[in-house]
């Protein structure tokens, strides 16, 4: 596409100008302005007087001081109010009906999703224009380099893209317009405060979807080699911003960074531009949920892939981040295959929740097959059935797991082995037992009983072993107690796996404890064969629901016809 | 102009699916203003929905114009104007921001988009409110400035769903002038209503819905043409009349007398020539005759014909 195409349906955009008029209009719009200017000023005067004045520093060092608190107003507004705009005010013109005067539009829907993504936060782009001047002013008489912070914000508007299409996603999702914008800022929140922390087990990729390494990382490193007393800066030392290990080769972080947000973005518009073309299809079809559990478990093993390599172990495992959790490169390696296993299994649940039919999708398939003299469903049609998927992403998850394995026993530092083929066969029917069970609730019960289902065999587990260790200290059983939680069973299954491995220094090899004197491999044939059992049963289930839907289906239609 | 074949519309109402639309066939010819009657429920919002490209049917083929709507929705949808049931507007926008959101949506050129959106303000009698914020509006301006983006682009065809609910009886006079207009302008008009009276005067055909199917459909006339075994007559009389009742009953081809208020009404199994010998001799019988006309078949009477009692 030329720049000009490319720009078309951004410039003179009707939903843009839309946006522009209905929100910097009037009192509001005056008040959020005022209330903006004054926070930025009072953070501009507190930090370059407290230093001017008290610390002695120069107004160099003072102006330098500046940049991340303006910074971080401008994520505040960007990031948590402009998402909660687009989610809030998507989220409304659904509930009103405004949003079927713009599908009737001949816009395309490229032109749609872009004039709702500037438009809606129309009032916070202005707002943050606003704090700009004090920013170009700290940066002026800083003399931080312009370069790096140009550098900076390509990072900060494409995580502001990210945040504002999962906006977009909820909104176009919910009629509830305040819970679809609380939804989206606890997610922002989530993501800025909870899941950085599994960076330190390796998952680098989730503290690349927020602006943290590059503004913790390249922004105080920048402030700090211009004014070196910036050093004890409460942002020193948050985040780092090293080269980016990603299989064999190290990634510059801003390249990972466009990389790793590039690609959530394709993901959020897949899904709006499916639901501008048809409001009542699912968010992804069946391939494209594939394509996600796949190119998410492609990153994550990216980001691992060194850490089991030999090269990168010392810099990496005996480093300050993981030195603090005290424990050997053995436990340390389970912990991050379970890790990995429970992130997989996280993600697929989304997959299932998001691609698999409801009843009525189902009767409406059948209907539609039956007109077109069809005998089955087309396979990645909305109707079609999700348990295929649930096998294939269970086998990729496993796979990713086996080759984290394959690659630690290669690099000849920690194991002789990959570990027993039937440990590995035990933890496959674990997952794939697990995914079936999940996929044929959903499908067979609805969301509602999924979740009931969830909260009941999932969670009420691991509360009872909770309190049972905590009362009364009996290890082995609790940890029978928390089998049918999916995390715990995998996390025996990964632990099993691990624990068979004969590691390459003896004083790495698993003791009592992890085997929990032994108990590990009977707890694993457990819920591995009862999991399968299970999730076998309720597919059966599920194949003959199927068939009854499809003969009601079939035979209300006769009806219909013959009462025609 | 609009064709829909076998069409099919199933929604999801709670664990249950309901089939809103069922096997609906209709064909609605350039020019004419469809009148698509049936009580709350009858599947006339999702029609609607389908023939707007707002809504896959289940299945079935929605042709406007010649365009498959599922295949190219954005040619089909060039030529549409909709207009929902209880029409919501941005109320954070002016009247005239309104409608020049969609002249800029519908790609008019930007030197027509003010002279456009001044002529629509025009048509619906809202030109005083044009810097009027639209969440101020009454519930019939804001129903006329919906109408007023419905015509914006000049479609050829318009769907309007209800266009008269939560109307004050002016308004409802106002709006039914309005689509009159309109119509006198060559549109196509599918405008569905649960209230009779709003399209018996300016529907040219007619669509009778009852739970998700059409029970009959077709032009007035031709439907009219077909119920018509016999002409109705009706006769009204100056003064004191009863009397003169029984002199009607005995004439030749008269049937089915109905007292009306102010005289008779008759079914008459002759010619117009054979009506107006009637009249002749009943004046000369000395009759004291003020009106004597035939009455058209409307679209109540229709309605009582197929059975659509649930229809107000």
């Amino acid at each position: 596409m030329s720049a000009a195409g490319f720009a078309k349906p951004i410039f003179g955009n009707p939903l843009i100008q839309k946006g522009r008029r209905s929100r910097l209009r009037g009192g509001q719009f005056f008040l959020w302005s005022v209330v903006v200017l004054s926070i930025t000023a009072f953070l501009c005067l507190i930090v370059y007087l407290t230093a001017t004045q008290r610390e002695l520093a120069t107004s160099s060092e003072a102006a330098a001081g500046m940049i991340i608190p303006i910074i971080i107003v401008q994520g505040v507004l960007l990031m948590l109010l402009g998402t909660g705009a687009v989610a809030s005010g998507l989220a409304i013109e659904r509930d009103e009906g405004l949003l079927d005067y713009t599908r009737m539009t001949p816009l395309s829907p490229t032109s749609k999703i872009l004039g709702y993504l500037f438009g809606l936060p129309a009032r916070e782009y202005v707002l943050f224009a606003l704090t700009i001047p004090f920013l170009v002013w700290a940066v002026a008489v800083s003399e931080v380099s312009s370069l790096t912070i140009l550098h900076f914000y390509l990072v900060f508007f494409t995580s502001v893209l990210v945040y504002h299409m999962t906006g977009m996603v909820a909104g176009m999702a919910s009629s509830k317009p305040r819970l679809a914008a609380v939804t989206t800022q606890g997610m922002v929140l989530f993501l800025y405060l909870v899941l950085p922390q599994l960076s330190h087990l390796g998952l680098t990729y989730f503290e690349f979807l927020t602006i943290r390494p590059t503004l913790f990382g390249m922004i105080q490193a920048e402030i700090e080699l211009h004014h070196p007393r910036l050093y004890n800066s409460p942002f020193a030392n948050l985040a780092s911003y090293d080269n980016v290990p990603f299989f064999n080769t190290l990634m510059h972080p801003t390249l990972y960074t466009l990389i790793v947000q590039g690609s959530l973005l394709v993901v959020m518009w897949t899904v709006v531009y499916r639901k501008w073309r048809n409001e009542f299809s699912h968010p992804f079809s069946k391939v494209q949920g594939f394509l996600i559990h796949a190119g998410a478990m492609f990153f994550f093993l990216g980001s691992l892939w060194q850490i089991f390599g030999r090269e990168t172990y010392e810099r990496i495992f005996e480093g300050q981040r993981l030195a603090i959790l005290d424990m050997s490169p053995t436990e340390t390696m389970a912990s991050i295959l379970s890790l990995l296993l429970a992130t997989g299994g996280a993600i697929a649940m989304l997959v299932f929740l998001f691609s698999t039919p409801t009843k009525h999708t189902l009767v409406k398939g059948w209907s539609k097959a039956r007109k077109l003299g069809h005998n089955r469903l087309p396979f990645d049609s909305d109707e079609s059935s999700g348990s295929l998927l649930a096998v294939v992403i269970s086998f990729v998850t496993i796979a990713s797991c086996g080759l984290l394995m394959w690659r630690a026993s290669e690099s000849g530092r920690f194991f002789v082995d990959a570990g027993p083929i039937w440990t590995w066969g035990l933890l496959a029917c674990l997952f794939l037992g697990i995914s079936l069970f999940a996929q044929g609730v959903l499908e067979r019960f609805g969301m509602l009983r999924f979740f009931l289902v969830g909260f009941l065999a999932w969670v009420i587990p691991v509360f009872a072993t909770m309190i049972i260790a905590a009362a009364w200290d009996e290890e082995i059983l609790a940890s029978y107690v928390a089998l049918p939680s999916p995390p715990a069973a995998g996390f025996y299954g990964m632990f099993n796996v691990v624990s068979h491995v004969e590691p390459i220094d003896p004083q790495h090899a698993f003791g009592e404890d992890e085997n929990l004197d032994g108990h590990l491999p009977r707890l694993v044939f457990i819920s591995s064969l009862g999991y399968l059992a299970i999730g076998i049963a309720i597919q059966t289930e599920l194949v003959r629901w199927r068939r009854r839907i499809r003969l009601d289906a079939l035979a209300s239609d006769d009806q219909a016809a013959l009462a025609a | 102009m609009i064709e829909t074949r076998d069409v099919r519309v199933d929604y999801r109402d709670g664990a249950k699916t309901v089939t809103a639309v069922s096997d609906l066939s209709l064909e609605i010819g350039r020019g004419e203003v469809y009148g698509l009657i049936g009580p709350n429920g009858a599947g006339k919002t999702s029609t609607i929905k389908v023939l707007a490209t707002l809504m896959l049917p289940t299945y079935g083929d929605v042709r406007i114009d010649g365009i498959d709507v599922a295949q190219d929705p954005r040619s089909a949808r060039s030529i549409l104007g909709y207009m929902p049931d209880l029409a919501p507007v941005y109320k954070n926008l002016k009247c005239w921001e309104f409608l020049d959101l969609y002249a800029g949506a519908f790609s008019l050129p930007r030197s027509e988009r003010k002279r456009r959106v001044a002529e629509c303000l025009e048509l619906v009698n809202l030109t005083e409110k044009r810097d009027t914020m639209a969440g101020t509006l009454s519930r019939g301006m804001t129903q006329r400035l919906v109408l007023a983006k419905t015509v914006l682009t000049d479609p050829k065809v318009m769907l309007l769903d209800e266009p008269a609910s939560g109307l004050d009886p002016i308004a409802r006079r106002d709006l039914r002038d309005l689509l009159r207009k309109l119509a006198d302008r060559g549109k196509t008009i599918l405008v569905s209503s649960h209230i009779l009276t709003e399209l018996s005067e300016f529907c040219t055909s007619i669509g009778i819905m009852e739970k998700g199917r059409l029970k009959l459909s077709g032009r007035i006339e031709d439907i009219a043409a077909r119920m018509e075994q016999k002409r109705r007559y009706v006769i009204e009389f100056l003064g004191e009349w009863r009397s003169h009742v029984a002199r009607v009953e005995s004439s030749d081809g008269v049937s089915s007398v109905e007292l009306n208020g102010r005289g008779v009404e008759f079914d008459f199994g002759g010619s117009e020539a054979d009506a107006t010998a009637l009249l002749k001799q009943l004046v000369i019988d000395g009759l004291p005759i003020s009106a004597f006309f035939e009455r058209r078949v409307g679209v109540e009477d229709i309605l009582l014909h197929v059975g659509a009692k649930e229809v107000s």
